[in-house]
């Protein structure tokens, strides 16, 4: 295998991912993170829903090949496959970190809730990561039949998956700007955004080494592309219509969060990485290159990427940022916001774990045989 | 089985904290662990003001988000009414923190969003909880109120209740007189 | 921010104590601990709380050798069997890092050398008598709290100094000098059966006794109507059913127009004026032309409200009582003598003393005494160094209290050379810590505190540390005073704790020191001698106090009609103070202004108060007091929104606060709980002891901008007769 200086970054980003992790479990403890009482959940909580949403969202968009039959897609199935892997066990990695006793997920069998929304994402995370295991076993085998009907199985538990992530913020009423049915959408629209754009830039990294890819590549380039652009612009009206209505609502706890998003402590993340970076740029380059460019659209992936990280921050810490009115007042009580912002080890677990991912995939494709044979 | 409640009078509150420092020695607490705060609010303008402080802490809710949330059933209620948590369960996922409303968890030294447990140990005993049996004002009556003798029922006679956030429907078993000034 | 845990806490807690090689008891693991704590049997030992005065009771539970947790106890007239945030606090200042830990002497600036008791007691005895030897016995000060026992009093009796002094002259002074004076003692309010009460500078829920407020609480459940008067919505505010906010340093001249009032309207209670006071007439030849109307131009109080006042304390009378006040308008403002005297006045005039829901003197009783055993030559006594009643210094400052801000003065002129600071800190309770440190010009200082306070720091050159209240077992107490209650009670501190460090009880301390000095068997006793002596006269067994922590005698202050008399010259209650007359005063309160004025949009009056769960300096360094402080914003001044917005200042913004002796930056707590022309601080932070990590550096003291003032008649330091500016900015 080549070394290159991605893979010295890697394995720098993935050596302080560990100081990180070193700081949680044995120096700091729970003060390793921002996370407080008023907003106990942080970046490890909202990176978790970006990397394990990117890993149903590529799964989702790969399966247009096998499900659907997409021929140009086939190319990427076995890839796509390990790349959902490597996402998945990222976000497990870093659930891992942030639990502070990931051990006792033991007892998840013994005394099982069946009214937890975490754990039924514990139940369909799990089984996606057997099935993506298996699918990969059988596609890497030539057992193209067994695959492919894990891949219809699989396709159901990925949506469940989505739509039960949505539920694990939208299930209770105590956080109203999560509460009800838009982030289950929202898990399912962000997915094939993150989606496209991580096989966006896996076709890229190994175009360059499988020569078959030259011969799908550009079509394939064009068409994750707009899948990417539509994807954006859905997201994009999804969520100013989300917006929209929780500032005119006349409630302030859900217009308090979405001044706080719009105009309070989340503004500059708001516009410029989520909006800005991860929205209209991606959009504009896009379009002005007519998805041609196959290094304009992995700028374009790239980007929409970066904005759906700070995106899912912004989304997780929005649910906690407006206090709770506990006592029912007439005098103001909202003159603070609850205050939150990720410390060097949350970022070291996220930085890490994009290393992990890409050194990881370097050498799946160096030992695995991924092409797609003719 | 005894059915535990907790009568707040924040009319009679003058905010010492004895409630919250007598409890983190019960519980051999650290410093910024705490299982029950004061809440404040001062209305009106100079000379004319009130100043209302509401105790808050877990209110052992009937109907717990926090028990439903909860991926292990780490989170469990007695029969006597009593809101706790298993610790050898509890992987930490903060997922009770996020689904209570009245902010009552805190995440304490291993790791564990711990909470006010009404002293269960203690209680069943016939003791009353540390945050009551200090409190020099009156503020907090705990009681069974299966139990006839118990002096719940004279601090309940008369009073107009509240619970907070009714319209959670968690059905908190630590019940509140409705604010006089 | 790092948080504390009980972990680090304890860790913390072990490194100081494994510096100075200590029992085992402070080193162990805290999950066996924890394990241990489970299932280790309690035992229960009764205590008096340190956190201040009050003297509650309280059971230490001890388990495994190790605090547990403290509760009231019930039996106590104090506590009622609760206690208030600080009591729990300053029970676990056992575990305190900031203690020090053996006998320490001094080597350098801020460098102490830990030395063996034998060696402290022999270097500072040998000292001690070779500088008593040249300069005189009476060169000797004792400077203490100010606690109802200690035995320093026979080592100052033999070496003939009568320079014990206390810390009251920044406390009360004011109000016992003259209650004294006026009424022959100090006269405790009955909350159980007044129907109307008044509270000027006393806020019973920030300095609690929490038997008070439970009465006051229980009281305000019937139906009583509770009146705060207060610059500040203090915390008592908070359930009052009325809080005036008044200019602060014109209590008097409120207190002038409720007399007046009572008087021109015919409301006071003749009979008993008649039978039972002296020098109305006096008292009302001065004072008949001081109309509500003059007070509410003073006050800023409506005449209107004034008078409601005083007709609504005539009408209750004499179920009724102006409250006696403490720390807050008794060492003050130049007028604080003259606000305690309108405040016998009033309380007279509606006739509640001795009655129902009056006003009643403290039960008490006395103790036996261990027998003496030491017959050698005693000095002659010296006149006092701080001319506290002295003719021509002090002559009306009681003796017995003395005048603590003036030490440094007292070592610059050479009357003092020898000071033993005990369990005392002038150096942050006292004014102007910059004056206050040269105290160290003392020939020899010795501080016998618990933990690295300021004064043992900066001055010290020996300090000897005493256990703490928990590990000690001490001459009983004769719990009574401040609040009425019909019997006294007798309690004491018994030892819970075995010593976490080297140090040791006072007795121990004071035993070696006079013999190293060469007083042999000065204390020919030890505690447990002393206390079967004490309690012998009153029928208590030391294993009956200990089994029951506080044993109540039988009842002995009830109210009465008949027979009322008042210890003082004419048996009666005295308007006109005699001994002022003899040094020219006047002898009956008048109208005296402030001595200084804010002016201008930048000026406040700097006031100040005790936060509920700190207790003045004395509790900074403990973790979980101070933990209360951080989440509630403790530090912050506070000022009125009207004033705070003129200086364009919001919510936590930060100000620099100046005056000619000091200046501070703070951060500001905008309110409209305060009146407009001051600004408050709790008396609580400023710590500067480094060694003292948990409250180092925390907000400021008003102490930084008083100068070390002595009142003429009281001896007070007049601790709110101080103006700063404040702009906004500084951090």
């Amino acid at each position: 295998m080549k070394k290159n200086i991605w893979t010295y970054t890697a394995l720098v980003l993935i050596g302080i991912a560990g100081l990180g992790a070193i700081n949680k479990y044995f120096i700091s403890g729970e003060h390793a993170f921002g996370v407080s009482p008023e907003v106990p959940w942080g970046a490890l909580i909202a990176s978790y829903v970006f990397f394990a949403v990117a890993a149903t969202g590529t799964g989702l968009v790969a399966s247009l090949g096998h499900v659907f039959r997409i021929k140009r897609f086939e190319a990427l199935s076995k890839r796509a496959l390990v790349a959902s892997i490597l996402l998945l066990t990222s976000a497990f990695g870093i659930l891992a970190i942030e639990l502070s006793n990931p051990f006792k997920m033991i007892w998840i069998i013994f005394t099982p809730n069946f009214s937890s929304p975490i754990f039924w994402m514990g139940a369909f995370y799990g089984i996606y990561l057997v099935l993506l295991f298996g699918e990969l076993f059988f596609s890497i085998k030539d057992k193209h039949k067994a695959a492919v009907s894990i891949a219809y199985v699989s396709l159901l538990v990925k949506i469940a998956a989505l739509i039960n992530l949505g539920r694990v913020f939208g299930f209770s009423s105590t956080r109203e700007f999560w509460h009800g049915y838009y982030y289950p959408g929202y898990m399912i629209v962000t997915a094939i955004v993150s989606g496209a754009a991580v096989l966006t830039i896996m076709v890229y990294l190994i175009s360059k080494k499988d020569a078959s890819l030259d011969y799908t590549g550009q079509p394939l380039f064009t068409s994750l592309g707009k899948i990417l652009a539509g994807a954006i612009i859905f997201l994009a009206g999804m969520q100013a219509f989300k917006l929209g209505i929780a500032l005119t609502s006349g409630d302030t706890s859900l217009s308090g969060p979405a001044q706080a998003v719009i105009s309070g402590p989340m503004a500059p993340s708001f516009w410029t990485m989520e909006v800005l970076v991860g929205m209209v740029i991606p959009l504009v380059i896009l379009f002005t290159s007519r998805f041609l460019s196959r290094g304009k659209i992995l700028l374009s992936a790239a980007l929409a990427m970066t904005g759906l990280l700070f995106s899912r921050l912004g989304f997780v810490y929005s649910g906690l940022v407006f206090p709770l009115e506990i006592v029912p007042k007439g005098c103001s009580f909202f003159d603070s916001l609850n205050m939150y912002s990720p410390t060097w080890s949350e970022w070291s677990l996220i930085f890490g774990a994009i290393g992990f991912i890409y050194l990881a995939f370097t050498v799946a494709e160096d030992k695995l045989k991924l092409e797609v044979k003719h | 089985m005894a059915n535990y409640v907790m009568f707040i009078d924040p009319n009679k509150c003058t905010g010492c904290n004895a409630c919250r420092i007598a409890c983190q020695m019960q519980w051999n607490l650290p410093p910024h662990i705490n299982f029950n705060r004061l809440d404040e609010c001062v209305e009106g303008q100079y000379p004319n003001l009130t100043r209302v402080i509401t105790p808050l802490q877990c209110q052992h809710c009937d109907n717990p988000p926090c028990q439903t949330v909860c991926p292990t059933n780490a989170t469990y209620k007695r029969e006597d009414g009593i809101v706790l948590i298993d610790e050898k369960k509890c992987i930490g996922c903060k997922h009770c923190m996020v689904a209570c409303p009245y902010e009552a968890r805190v995440i304490s030294e291993s790791g564990v969003p711990e909470k006010c447990r009404f002293c269960a140990e203690y209680v069943v005993n016939g003791e009353i909880p540390a945050c009551v049996s200090t409190c020099m004002c009156g503020v907090r009556t705990f009681g069974d109120m299966d139990d006839p003798a118990s002096p719940i029922h004279a601090a309940l006679a008369g009073q107009e209740l509240m619970q907070l956030l009714p319209g959670h429907e968690t059905a908190p078993r630590v019940l509140y007189a409705k604010k006089r000034r | 921010m790092q948080k504390i845990s009980r972990r680090s806490f304890l860790k913390i807690a072990a490194g100081v104590g494994a510096a100075a090689a200590v029992p085992l008891t402070l080193t162990m693991d805290f999950k066996v601990f924890a394990q241990d704590i489970q299932d280790d049997k309690v035992t229960k030992v009764p205590s008096l709380c340190n956190g201040c005065s009050s003297t509650c009771g309280l059971w230490a539970y001890v388990k495994n050798g190790r605090l547990w947790k403290v509760e009231g106890n019930e039996a106590n007239m104090k506590s009622m069997g609760k206690l208030c945030a600080r009591g729990h606090g300053v029970a676990y200042n056992v575990y305190d890092p900031g203690r020090v830990t053996q006998p320490m002497k001094r080597v350098g600036d801020n460098k102490f050398q830990p030395i063996s008791w034998e060696e402290a007691f022999q270097e500072v005895g040998t000292k001690t008598r070779q500088i008593l030897d040249e300069h005189g016995g009476d060169k000797f000060v004792w400077a203490c709290h100010g606690g109802k026992e200690t035995y320093a009093a026979k080592f100052l009796d033999v070496i003939g100094s009568p320079n014990y002094i206390t810390h009251y002259a920044t406390c009360f002074t004011a109000k016992t000098n003259i209650w004294d004076k006026m009424c022959g003692g100090m006269y405790n309010p009955d909350f159980d059966n007044a129907k109307y009460m008044i509270f000027a500078g006393r806020n019973y829920a920030g300095g609690i006794i929490p038997a008070a407020m439970k009465r006051i609480t229980e009281a305000k459940e019937k139906g009583v109507k509770i009146i705060v008067v207060d610059p500040r919505f203090c915390e008592l505010a908070t359930i009052a059913d009325e809080w005036i906010p008044i200019r602060p340093g014109t209590d008097l001249a409120l207190y002038l127009g409720i007399a007046h009032t009572l008087i021109s309207e015919n409301l006071y209670d003749k009979s008993f004026v008649e039978q039972f006071v002296f020098g109305f007439d006096f008292f009302w030849m001065y004072n008949k032309d001081f109309s509500a109307e003059k007070a509410a131009e003073i006050t800023g109080i409506s005449a209107d409200k004034i008078k409601e006042l005083a007709r609504d304390l005539a009408a209750n009378a004499p179920h009724a009582f102006l409250e006696p006040g403490y720390h807050g308008l008794h060492a003050h403002y130049k007028n604080s003598n003259e606000t305690a005297m309108m405040n016998v006045i009033i309380n007279a005039l509606i006739g509640n003393f001795w009655r129902e829901g009056g006003l009643f003197p403290a039960a008490s009783t006395t103790f036996g005494h261990p027998e003496d055993t030491y017959f050698g030559p005693k000095a002659e006594m010296g006149s006092r160094a701080d001319g506290a009643g002295v003719a021509g210094q002090y002559p009306l400052v009681e003796a017995g209290r003395g005048i603590p801000q003036r030490i440094p003065d007292m070592i610059e002129k050479g009357q003092a050379k020898v000071v033993f600071f005990y369990h005392y800190n002038p150096l942050r309770s006292a004014p102007e810590p910059e004056y206050q440190k040269k105290i160290k010009n003392a020939d020899l200082v010795v501080s016998i505190p618990c933990d690295w306070n300021e004064t043992s720091v900066y001055t010290a050159d020996y300090i000897l540390p005493e256990n703490h209240y928990l590990e000690r077992m001490e001459h009983p107490k004769v719990i009574n005073g401040n609040i009425y209650w019909a019997a006294a009670q007798v309690a004491a501190r018994f030892k819970a704790l075995d010593a976490t460090s080297s140090s040791l009880d006072l007795l121990d301390i004071l035993k070696g020191f006079t013999t190293a000095y060469g007083i042999n068997n000065l204390y020919g006793f030890t505690i447990e001698e002393d206390m079967a002596a004490s309690l012998g006269p009153i029928g208590i067994s030391p294993d009956k106090l200990k089994e029951e922590g506080c044993i109540e005698l039988r009842t002995s202050v009830l109210p009465k009609i008949e027979g009322i008399t008042f210890n003082t010259f004419t048996h009666k209650i005295e308007f006109c103070i005699g001994a002022w007359k003899k040094e020219g005063f006047i002898g009956v309160p008048t109208w005296i202004s402030p001595l200084v004025e804010p002016q201008g949009e930048n000026e406040f009056r700097l006031i100040h108060g005790k936060q509920p769960w700190h207790s003045h300096i004395m509790t900074t360094n403990n973790p979980y007091l101070m933990a209360i402080t951080e989440d509630y914003n403790g530090t912050y001044m506070w000022m009125n929104t009207e004033r705070a917005t003129k200086l364009g200042l919001k919510e936590g913004d930060w100000v620099t606060v100046a005056n000619d002796i000091a200046t501070k930056t703070t951060q500001v707590h905008v309110t409209e709980g305060l009146h407009p022309d001051c600004v408050w601080v709790p008396s609580t932070y400023g710590t500067y002891s480094d060694k003292l990590e948990n409250g180092y550096g925390k907000g400021f003291n008003y102490n930084d901008f008083i100068p070390a003032r002595v009142d003429e008649k009281t001896g007070h330091v007049m601790g709110q007769e101080c103006i700063v500016t404040i702009s906004k900015g500084g951090k």
